[in-house]
């Protein structure tokens, strides 16, 4: 399963290599509004530098789930049956497509605090818990995606469906690093949160992949 | 063109028993009945001829026996592992060349790109592996989809109107897949409307009507 699994992440990979659609289409637009947030502000750095953290984060959360919506190779359904046909199962389908869009929101979330850092005065405060909080909201914000996009796939209602499995497991997935910055600076420890987005991560991803056989039928 | 079967093979087939089986199959999408009550067998080495009108059900039909559906009611028993199902619309990303697109299928059946290359040499693609699927016109991908199937070598081979698109000289490769397939040991079912020369090789014949098969 886990050479079938890097199989298809690679070739995700390859494919968003190919098009750029995260990289050189979303991020760019995603580094605009942080700059469009700087030029409304003037030269209130202070206020800038208690706004950027949420700023980062919400933008963060929009264009992650955003990332999961791209065409990539497992997400059209009868490339889907054929990845079945080949004898991968859809709980590995499933991860690879997570995995895939986990390495786009990571990389997504490594531009934008750079940028944020550039362009709103953002300090990070401890490094170690911004490294912590990169991949496992970028873990979260993929399967939150991946599986919001395939209830859609299958429901009467469409994408109509999306923001109410999204938001509310979004919300701690953002809030978790803000809080754990602003736990530490004040002297407490911000690990506390991000255990909270690690649990929402693990639930969903658990969730998704329990659900994986049913949402590939369901969709297809 | 000669037929793949004789009386005596087919009962030698027979006695090996089916590659897939639908008992009593019923499906239900949209609160229509797709399929009803569809009862079909195929024994290894057979080619399964399917017609029908627009909307009968064969598509369905083909899915299900694929494995890819599950039926509402009934029961549908698969023999084999290596199944493959060529249908309307190409498994192929437009942003990936042909090659690459294969060497997806080459990867996971445990091929390398030596067989992408010799599979699309043989479908008379062997310049084009390096050009996106977007940028190949219709009958380039559905032959790209008949290179694949020197990858998946299946033992249930699912045609939908496979010779859609393709010119006079690929639809030999349909017959070839057909031919490959069976050899194999394999069988094959193939849904069209205008079965042409592939009704030579039909050892089969199912009419699909409302969901429903006779055989």
């Amino acid at each position: 399963m886990t050479a079938d699994v890097m199989a298809l992440l690679r070739t995700e990979l390859r494919v968003e290599r190919r098009t750029g659609g995260t990289l050189l289409v979303l991020a760019p637009y995603a580094v605009a509004a942080l700059a469009l947030v700087a030029i409304t502000t003037g030269a209130d750095l202070p206020l800038l530098r208690r706004l950027s953290p949420g700023l980062l984060w919400a933008v963060v959360v929009v264009l992650g789930v955003l990332t999961t919506m791209r065409q990539g190779y497992a997400e059209d359904p009868t490339r889907r049956d054929l990845l079945h046909l080949l004898g991968m199962r859809p709980e590995a389908v499933w991860i690879a497509r997570v995995l895939a869009a986990a390495t786009l929101v990571a990389a997504l979330e490594v531009v934008l605090t750079v940028a944020a850092v550039v362009l709103l005065d953002l300090a990070v405060g401890d490094p170690l818990l911004h490294a912590a909080a990169v991949p496992v909201t970028a873990l979260g914000l993929a399967a939150l995606g991946v599986l919001a996009r395939d209830l859609a796939d299958g429901a009467r209602s469409g994408v109509a469906l999306v923001p109410l499995v999204v938001v509310p497991l979004a919300v701690p997935l953002a809030l978790a690093p803000v809080q754990a910055r602003a736990v530490a600076e004040a002297g407490g420890s911000g690990w506390t949160w991000i255990a909270l987005a690690a649990l929402v991560t693990t639930v969903t991803v658990g969730v998704g992949i329990a659900a994986a056989a049913n949402l590939q039928e369901v969709a297809s | 063109m000669a037929q793949l079967s004789s009386p005596t093979t087919d009962a030698m087939r027979r006695a090996v028993g089916p590659v897939v089986r639908a008992d009593d199959v019923s499906l239900v999408r949209g609160g229509v009945w797709v399929l009803d009550g569809v009862t079909v067998r195929l024994d290894a080495g057979q080619v399964a001829l399917c017609r029908g009108p627009n909307g009968a059900g064969k598509t369905s039909l083909l899915r299900v026996l694929a494995g890819l559906v599950r039926p509402t009611a009934g029961s549908v028993t698969l023999a084999v592992r290596q199944v493959d199902l060529v249908g309307h619309e190409p498994a192929l990303h437009p942003d990936l060349t042909l090659a690459e697109n294969l060497q997806v299928v080459a990867a996971l059946t445990g091929r390398d790109h030596r067989d992408v290359d010799a599979a699309l040499t043989h479908v008379g693609l062997g310049g084009a592996g390096g050009r996106r699927a977007a940028r190949c016109s219709t009958g380039m991908r559905r032959r790209a989809e008949f290179a694949r199937l020197r990858l998946t070598r299946p033992c249930l081979l699912l045609l939908d109107e496979p010779a859609v698109a393709l010119d006079g000289d690929a639809r030999v490769l349909v017959q070839d897949a057909i031919t490959a397939t069976v050899r194999r040991g394999g069988s094959v079912v193939v849904a069209t409307h205008a079965p042409g020369p592939l009704a030579d090789l039909a050892t089969a014949r199912w009419t699909v009507r409302d969901g429903s098969v006779t055989t």
